[in-house]
This record gives structure tokens, C-alpha cells and sequence, in this order.
């Protein structure tokens, strides 16, 4: 930001951050184990001077958490926040030779992917290339060969295995689908037609042109217009979109 | 290849002092020779090679003032507040929603009830794609992985007693972002909340959906003038919104390395700035909207750095 688009205010400098723990590293399998893999996660993520933070439930390679889960999850941030005494200083591991080092080259590296995607004309024309996929998909492949070949250890999945009894997890019936299809219908029924399609037919005409939308789809979300309909009125302007596959 | 070669990868060009080449002379190679070590190579969860040892040689050149700096200053190393964690803790935000807007008001209101600190929503996948409950391609979707919300009715139920002044509310959504977003703002001047003063963060970054999460609608072009849209937005009638949150968390769980979700966010979030620099929109007043999202993953190290 200040190098690069010569911003002058410092807040526009800061990088403030949100960090979710990685839904992609808990497993099924013995999932009280997430409970843990999670607890470290999110240390990691305090340490790297988060300002927001989710912590992943144990049950979430099954289902959506419940209750029980969802407590579970609140209570690790709360035992680091309150317990652990990582907080008691700023950034406890600046300085650190491991730490610094690791910075250096993960910014070296990343900086070298942004110069090859500037040579491509930015991240829009890169993507229209599949180039970032493609790079994903490779390391993505590796990854699941080092831990096919047990290279990599994940415990419970490839290793330490147990004869496991299921979880109990959040089931979500076809009841609420029903109940949301009455609520529409009953909506549809009360709110004013022709005001509604007044407002969509104006953000339809703005999306042929370059006004800011937001305005215009303000005035329909008032007007009780639909999520769908909304972004169907665009989607006429626009189009869909289809992507390249990767070959 | 020699145990002691390989740690010496990668690119270790630093040249390593007598006091180190003493160490490993006489205290490290007659280890190795005794016992090896457990495997040839030690990588991270993204295959970065790991050496073994760290020391004052591997950070030659490196100046700690202007490298790490003070916390709360630029290059804002060590932190971008002065006192961190000691001053404020970080917003305890857990992720939910599911069924309908009323099981969701209720999972929220119970998490504030034990001590969370902010509020995220999470919208089923007929939401996230623009579609109503209703619609024949939301059938067997609704309200599975997230709350279904159709319209501005759903969302008044959805932060029934909950004062959007107070509550900070994070939104994934990104398609379909300016609708949502729309709808919140209009729940919050319901409620009489001053939407100067009102803040959130809205996920809004398409170009992650086209790289890793492939929610999108629209083509990129103008997907990314409805994601400017609300940035100009935002800047005018929103200062304290985040109006996006550069996300790197889908690009790793699409399986990339963390150098690959850095890279591809950071990068994302130039096209974010240059897309409204274009629009006019001065850098200094859209700039402290933007915020972003990492992931947390298994490697502690890695994951810090």
C-alpha cells in the first residue's frame, strides 16, 4: 500500500486480519482430536497477531456444529485468551532466528508469485489463464501423495487407526426448506408487486449503465424484492459465467 | 546426499560462523553418526523444507529495526496495535448459521449468552448463490449449510434482539455480498443504529471464489464493479465497515501451500485496490475498509511466520 499506491494514512498500511482455523485439517475420524489440532491452530493464529478469530468444532468434517461443539470451540479461544498467558506481552516471538527466517522466505516466496502474476497483467487475466488454480491443484496433488505415501502422518487417518462408534451430529430436515417456502409465499402474497418490479426494472436499467448499484439495491431489498430476484435482475445484464476447466 | 548437506537446503547461501562449523564438527556429526535422524528431510504441511537449526547466521543482513520494528508502527511486524493482546483481545467470532433465520438468531444469541464477542454468519448454499429457498435448484440445500435468507423479512428475524450498534457482524457472503449487505443495512436502520458509527465486515471477494470456492454468478468483470460499488459505498455512508475480507482461507482449503494462499491474497487484494483506484476512489479513504482472512493451519511455525 505505501510502496506501491503511495497511500499516506497509516491505516491504510496496517494489514488487520481475521484467521480461521483449517476446516481442511480435521478429520472424521476420531474427531475429539480436532479438539487439539484446533487448540493449536488457533494459538498459532494469536501468536501471528490476529485481530478475529474462529475456532473450527470438533464435529465440522461431519456436519454443522452443535451445542455442544460449538461451546467447545468458544471455550479453546477463552482458555488461550484467559489461561495460557501468550497475551501478557507483544508478540512474544519477534526475534525469534526460526520464526524470522520462516517470515523471510514465505515473503520472498509470495512476492514472487505476485511479480509473475503482475507480468500477466494482473489477477483477473491470471485467473481467466487458470493460473492460480492450476498451481493450487498441483500443490494440492502433492500434498495428498506425501500423505498417501505416509510421508506425511495424520493421526487417526493414516495412521493410528481405531475401530471408531459414529458421532452424534446436527441433522437439518426438509421441514426447513417447507417453512421457508411458506414464508416466501406469504411475503410474495403481501408485499406490493408493482413497487417491486418498479425497483428492480431501475437496478436492471443502472446495470446496463456504470452508476454505483448499491443504491438501487437498497431500494428493492426495502421494497421486500427477493435475494433471487435481485440477482436475477442483474444475472439478465451480466450474464452467467462459465470457467475454463483445467486441463 | 549427506544428512548434513540436506539440512543445509534450501538456498542456505549464509556462510556459517567457526563457532558453528565447531559445533558441528564436534558436538553434531558425532550424534548423527551414533544415531541418525528420524527422517531424511523435514518439511512443513506445505512441503517447505525445514533446516535444523536456526541461528544468528540465517538472519545475516537482516535489520531488526527496520525488519520487525515497534509494534503498532509501520512495517507493523510486531503487531499493528501497540499493546496487542494486552490492550484488546481478539474478537472471538464463531462461524454459524443453519435452517432457518429463526434456529440461527437463537445459536447467536446463545454464543453472546457464553461469552463470544462478536458475531459470523454463515448462508446456505442457495444464499450464497443468489437463489430463493424456493428455487428448483435449491432443493435439498436449504438451510444445510448455513441460515437460508430470501429477503429483508429473513434478515429482521435473523438479528431480532440483537443491536447492530453494539455487535460487530462478519458476513460470508460474496456473489450476491451487495444484496445481503443491503439487507443488514436496512436491519440496522430499522433498529435505529447509526450506520456511521455501525461496523462488520463483508466477505466480498469474488476473485477467490473464480480461484478456489467457485461460488460465483456473474463474469469477473462486473463482478468486480459491484464489489467496487460497495467499496464506494461504504467509503461514503459506512466508515467503520469493513466492506471485504481478502481471503486466503478458501485458496487453502482448496489445497494450496501457505506461500500460495499469501501470494494469491495479497494479489487479490492489489487487483481490489487498482480496480478502485481506477474508479477515482481516493487509496487513503477505501484503504483502512479493507481487511483480510488467513487460515489457521497445522504447521505452528509456518502458520506464524
Amino acid at each position: 500500500m505505501t510502496e506501491r499506491y503511495k497511500a499516506q494514512n497509516p491505516r491504510s498500511w496496517a494489514l488487520r486480519f481475521h484467521t480461521q482455523t483449517a476446516g481442511c485439517s480435521l478429520t472424521a475420524q476420531q474427531p475429539m482430536n480436532n479438539v487439539v489440532r484446533t487448540a493449536i491452530q488457533a494459538l498459532a493464529g494469536v501468536l501471528g497477531g490476529t485481530q478475529s478469530l474462529h475456532t473450527n468444532s470438533l464435529d465440522e468434517a461431519w456436519a454443522l456444529p452443535t451445542e455442544f461443539a460449538a461451546t467447545i470451540a468458544l471455550r479453546t479461544q477463552q482458555i488461550i485468551a484467559h489461561e495460557t498467558g501468550v497475551t501478557n506481552t507483544v508478540d512474544p516471538l519477534g526475534g525469534s532466528y526460526f520464526v524470522e527466517t520462516l517470515t523471510n522466505e514465505v515473503e520472498a516466496g509470495a512476492w514472487d508469485y505476485i511479480r509473475r502474476i503482475d507480468a500477466m497483467g494482473g489477477m483477473v487475466p491470471a485467473i481467466e489463464k487458470s493460473y492460480p488454480q492450476r498451481e493450487i491443484a498441483e500443490a494440492s496433488y502433492r500434498y495428498q501423495m506425501a500423505v498417501d505415501k505416509k510421508e506425511k502422518i495424520i493421526v487417526g487417518v493414516n495412521d493410528f487407526v481405531t475401530p471408531e462408534k459414529p458421532l452424534e451430529i446436527l441433522q437439518i430436515d426438509e421441514t426447513v426448506a417447507h417453512r421457508q417456502a411458506d414464508r416466501l409465499r406469504k411475503l410474495r402474497a403481501e408485499r406490493s408487486h408493482a413497487e417491486v418490479e418498479r425497483r428492480l426494472n431501475a437496478l436492471r436499467k443502472a446495470s446496463e449503465g456504470s452508476e454505483n448499484l448499491m443504491p438501487f439495491i437498497y431500494d428493492a431489498v426495502k421494497a421486500y424484492a427477493t435475494l433471487g430476484e435481485i440477482c436475477e435482475a442483474m444475472r439478465t445484464v451480466f450474464g452467467p459465467y462459465e470457467e475454463v476447466a483445467i486441463t | 546426499m549427506s544428512d548434513s548437506a540436506n539440512s543445509n537446503k534450501p538456498g542456505n547461501s549464509t556462510t556459517a560462523s567457526p563457532r558453528r562449523e565447531a559445533w558441528e564438527k564436534n558436538i553434531l556429526n558425532p550424534t548423527l553418526a551414533k544415531s541418525p535422524e528420524r527422517q531424511r528431510e523435514f518439511t512443513t504441511v506445505s512441503s517447505y523444507p525445514i533446516r535444523r537449526l536456526y541461528t544468528q547466521d540465517d538472519l545475516a543482513g537482516w535489520d531488526p529495526e527496520r525488519a520487525l520494528g515497534f509494534p503498532g508502527e509501520p512495517p507493523y511486524t510486531r503487531g499493528i496495535h501497540a499493546t496487542m493482546h494486552r490492550g484488546r483481545l481478539w474478537t472471538m467470532r464463531q462461524f454459524a448459521g443453519f435452517g432457518t433465520a429463526e434456529d440461527t438468531n437463537k445459536r447467536f444469541r446463545y454464543l453472546l449468552s457464553q461469552g463470544q464477542t462478536g458475531l459470523s454468519t454463515a448462508f446456505d448454499l442457495p444464499t450464497l448463490m443468489g437463489y430463493d429457498s424456493d428455487h428448483a435448484l435449491s432443493e435439498g440445500e436449504v438451510g444445510k449449510c448455513g441460515v437460508a435468507i430470501s429477503s429483508l423479512a429473513d434478515m429482521e428475524v435473523l438479528f431480532d434482539q440483537i443491536p447492530l450498534a453494539d455487535v460487530t457482524t462478519s458476513m460470508t457472503i460474496n456473489s450476491p455480498a451487495a444484496v445481503i449487505w443491503a439487507m443488514y443495512l436496512a436491519v440496522a436502520e430499522k433498529q435505529g443504529a447509526d450506520w456511521k458509527k455501525i461496523s462488520g465486515t463483508l466477505q466480498n471477494d469474488i476473485l477467490k471464489e473464480y480461484i478456489a470456492q467457485k461460488e460465483y454468478i456473474y463474469p469477473p468483470e462486473p463482478s468486480m464493479r459491484l464489489v467496487i460499488d460497495t467499496f464506494e459505498f461504504g467509503m461514503k455512508h459506512t466508515p467503520k465497515f469493513n466492506v471485504i475480507s481478502i481471503s486466503g482461507y478458501h485458496i487453502r482449503e482448496a489445497g494450496s501451500t501457505a506461500i500460495q494462499e499469501l501470494a494469491f491474497t495479497l494479489r487479490d487484494g492489489m487487483e481490489y485496490v487498482e480496480w478502485a483506484m481506477r474508479r477515482g476512489l481516493p487509496v487513503d479513504e477505501f484503504g483502512p475498509q479493507l481487511s483480510f482472512f488467513f487460515n489457521a493451519h497445522n504447521d505452528f511455525f509456518e502458520e506464524i511466520a
